[in-house]
């Protein structure tokens, strides 16, 4: 493994802590209880570090006159270990805590829900259950740290081959750029919308990234082959692609382009004679509806170039977009100092799980320059929507927007059809409504 | 309207041509010569001066104006009754594509001229005469360039290569184990400066020499012409470097070394292997890594440079350039270096007093400890550098400055020896 073996035992975890008490109780069962107190089944908003604090310590009391101990594990769960004695007032406790949440399904649906909000354990009895549950919470932690620690060890990417296919080597890469060389792209040329949500989680249309489909291409040109397995030799497959189509763009009559859209490109690109070529071939008002769409580590990579291109392209028309931050890029670029129009943050499900500071200062940014320049991408799940909307993000792309964009239209079809009838059977109840 | 210049015919002389042709006092004329040769050369670049003349298109088109391109990079705009506002227009994009150089910086005071553009009026004799003057003398300097050029074109061909592709890596992976190139490990040291010159050793970095590495294995190739596949070849290259110097004796190292890691390779079964042949002594190794490399993931960054910060090893941050430390803090990466590119481009950069304010409190704020000055090849560096509080140096300089300052240590040893067995 690649870290060092004591690098993790700095800090024993509280998973491991409790392992280690639960051991330790099986000689002084007598008298002793657990109460488990599933916090990580909250919506993730009530997650917060804030409520979570709030809950530990309505624990402060007991734990202080040295009535029990309390764990606080990595998933927000709550474990604690009392004296029979003081059942009541843990009860107490916890009904306390119960309250704090009151408005989440957890909560609201205890009693048609199979988890309960608490569990509660006897320790002479269901020792074997606690000291199961112990062991699993201690695995599926070690089991977090080690895929964190092993990304790179020879077994993780043996794993990564057998499920992800054969890595992608120069030879492989040579291979398929010639094949690109000769193929009609094209085909491959997918469009995915950005668009303006509202509450009612309807979206309007703001523009659309067109891109070829590497997936598709993928499983034309190369089967089998796990094209992320190099992040270097997959920026440059990428930056091929990126400038087919460009090219295609330039050739009107290639690909059929309506409404506003954004492409990929490299600083470097918009700095070539192609990048020229389609340029000339777009009509001046049309380059207001472009956005052109750069990554970060190649804006970083050369500044001094990437601010005079920027300057050329948006003085053209264009608009520009600081595109792949994630969570912890998000914070060292600062969009608005670079002078990109707008931004695309990541969605990843451990922004729900951040603590509040960083919440906060995602509010800042989504805000800066009067909002609306934050745009969420991934999205793939109802819950990323919610999440940006909770920090002030309302623009958003990805599967879950493609979903609302067809449920949109579906609505729409049926409403037109609904006037149709209505229109038809003039007179009729019109009270009636279909949302 | 615009002439089209037949391909060896310099644009410097079909400009003379037409003043010839033209009366002294061409009435409606003018003339915009943009001084872009001024440029720091950064931001003087081919490709940049493409762009600034594209600017020009509209008016070219539209009006009775023709634009020149000096070999120098300069931009002369020839005019016939054009309203001024129109060609003021592009001449003020053109500043705003180099905003960030000193040259297109505004005299607040209105006093001074502007050093981007000068404007000469051909329809008075005195300035016809004096626009004369100065494109002759650009006529002569771009004959000059043309004929140094054409030499150097034939070099250059055979010296830089063609680009770098996915093939080359294919060939040169099969190569590479099999060509010995320990022997191209170059050092280069670190110094602290202080206010009597060299005070001590930092660390000296380990490093292969691209160019060397060129012409041993391709040597008509480009190996900087894509960044991805160049960063593709340092992946080998870190398992070449590591290997060696897991065969060094570390306890006999006098002085702390550096290595600049692919953040995958510290995350990597070979550095396991070096990690055990450091063998405690951990604190006597720093570990570089690419910015560009952080950006593209910094949750592996974060993984590598805890776990070596918890073993003692340091971690220092490569690839800032004083431009870029004015769009991130590098602080926030938590490095216990930080090293910033030198470049002559900076030269000027101190005639910019909100500039070095915001630099030095930048540099402060990181710990002034922590930031070191690299390629620094002459004194300007090193006094860019104090001037902005920087006392940690490397460079070609630091290695001649060092071997200066041990040979007159070396001499003035034997100069005691020898007084005393005089004595």
């Amino acid at each position: 493994m690649a870290t060092a073996p004591d690098a993790q035992k700095a800090i024993p975890s509280q998973e491991n802590l409790l392992l280690d008490y639960v051991r330790r109780l099986e000689k002084h069962r007598g008298g002793r209880q657990v109460v488990h107190v599933h916090l990580s089944q909250l919506r993730p908003f009530n997650r917060r570090e804030q409520h979570i604090r709030a809950a530990t310590s309505s624990f402060d009391p007991l734990i202080s006159t040295t009535m029990g101990q309390l764990f606080a594990l990595r998933s927000a769960d709550l474990i604690f270990a009392f004296k029979a004695e003081a059942r009541p007032q843990v009860e107490t406790v916890v009904q306390k805590v119960r309250f704090l949440f009151s408005d989440d399904p957890l909560i609201a649906e205890v009693s048609t829900h199979e988890k309960p909000f608490a569990t509660w354990y006897d320790a002479v009895n269901d020792y074997d259950d606690i000291l199961r549950l112990a062991r699993e919470l201690a695995e599926e932690e070690e089991v977090r740290l080690t895929k964190v620690r092993s990304r790179m060890d020879a077994r993780s990417s043996l794993r990564a081959k057998q499920e992800q296919g054969e890595p992608l080597t120069p030879d492989i890469l040579a291979r398929v750029e010639d094949a690109l060389g000769r193929a009609d792209l094209s085909n491959y040329v997918r469009r995915q919308f950005v668009c303006k949500v509202d509450s009612k989680l309807i979206p309007e249309q703001e523009f659309s990234e067109l891109f070829i489909s590497i997936n598709d291409l993928r499983e034309t040109l190369m089967p089998g082959v796990n094209l992320t397995s190099n992040r270097w030799l997959f920026y440059h497959l990428t930056e091929t692609l990126d400038k087919r189509m460009l090219s295609m763009l330039s050739k009107t009559d290639a690909i059929t382009i309506t409404g506003e859209i954004s492409i990929n490109a490299n600083v470097k690109t918009l700095l070539s004679d192609e990048f020229q070529v389609f340029d000339d071939n777009v009509s001046a008002s049309r380059r207001g509806a472009m956005v052109i769409e750069l990554q970060k580590e190649d804006i970083f990579s050369d500044l001094p170039a990437f601010l005079i291109a920027r300057e050329y392209v948006q003085e053209r028309g264009y608009r520009v977009l600081l595109d792949g931050l994630t969570m912890q890029t998000m914070f060292l670029v600062d969009r608005e100092k670079l002078g990109c129009d707008h931004a695309k943050l990541i969605w990843t499900p451990a922004l729900a799980d951040s603590g509040d500071d960083v919440k906060e200062r995602l509010r800042q940014i989504a805000a800066s320059g009067g909002g609306g320049r934050m745009i969420m991408c991934r999205c793939d799940t109802r819950e990323s929507v919610e999440f940006g909307r909770s920090v002030g993000i309302d623009r958003f792309q990805g599967r879950f927007i493609e979903g609302l964009i067809a449920e949109d239209g579906r609505r729409r079809d049926l409403l037109k059809l609904k006037h149709r009838i209505q229109r038809g059977t003039a007179g009729d109840d019109e009270e009636e409504m279909i949302e | 309207m615009a002439e089209i210049p037949s391909p060896d015919m310099l644009e410097e002389k079909l400009l003379l041509d037409r003043l010839n042709r033209m009366e002294a006092g061409a009435p409606g004329y003018y003339a915009v010569h943009l001084h872009l040769s001024e440029l720091k050369s950064s931001n003087r670049k081919p490709h940049f001066i493409r762009l600034a003349s594209r600017n020009f298109d509209n008016l070219t088109n539209q009006h009775e104006a023709t634009l020149f391109q000096m070999k120098n990079a300069d931009q002369i705009l020839l005019c016939r009754t054009v309203p001024v506002h129109e060609v003021e227009n592009p001449v003020e994009k053109v500043r705003a594509l180099f905003s960030e150089d000193q040259l297109t910086h505004i005299d607040e005071t209105g006093l001074g001229e502007d050093r981007l553009s000068t404007w000469y009026d051909l329809s008075e004799n005195e300035d016809f005469r004096a626009f004369v003057r100065v494109v002759g003398s650009l006529v002569l300097e771009a004959e000059e360039t043309a004929k140094r050029e054409a030499a150097e074109a034939v070099a250059q061909q055979k010296s830089v290569g063609q680009p770098l592709t996915a093939q080359h890596l294919t060939a040169l992976s099969q190569v590479l184990p099999r060509v010995p190139i320990d022997d191209l490990i170059r050092e280069q040291l670190c110094l602290h400066i202080g206010a009597n010159g060299p005070e001590g050793v930092i660390f000296r970095e380990h490093f292969i020499s691209i160019g060397d590495l060129k012409k041993r294995v391709a040597p008509g190739v480009n190996l900087f012409s894509s960044i991805w596949l160049f960063q593709y070849l340092t992946e080998g290259l870190d398992r070449v470097i590591l290997a060696n110097m897991a065969g060094r004796n570390f306890e006999k190292m006098s002085e702390p070394i550096s290595l600049n890691l692919n953040i995958g390779t510290v995350l990597s079964r070979d550095f396991q292997n070096f990690h055990r042949a450091v063998a405690g002594h951990e604190d006597n190794v720093i570990i570089e890594m690419q910015v560009i490399d952080i950006f593209s993931d910094v949750d592996a960054f974060t993984i590598a440079r805890n776990m070596l910060q918890q073993n003692g090893y340091r971690v220092l941050v490569d690839g800032i350039s004083p431009v870029s430390m004015q769009f991130f803090d590098p602080a926030i990466l938590g490095a216990d270096f930080i090293k910033v590119g030198w470049g002559t481009e900076f030269e000027n950069e101190e005639e910019d007093d909100s500039k070095v304010a915001d630099l030095r409190r930048i540099i402060r704020d990181a710990g002034k400890e922590s930031i070191i000055l690299s390629r620094v090849d002459s004194e300007q560096a090193i006094q860019w550098g104090l001037n902005l509080g920087i006392t940690r140096f490397q460079g070609f300089l630091m290695d001649r400055l060092i071997d200066t300052v041990r040979s007159q240590g070396r001499r003035a040893r034997i100069k005691k020896e020898r007084a005393a067995a005089a004595r």
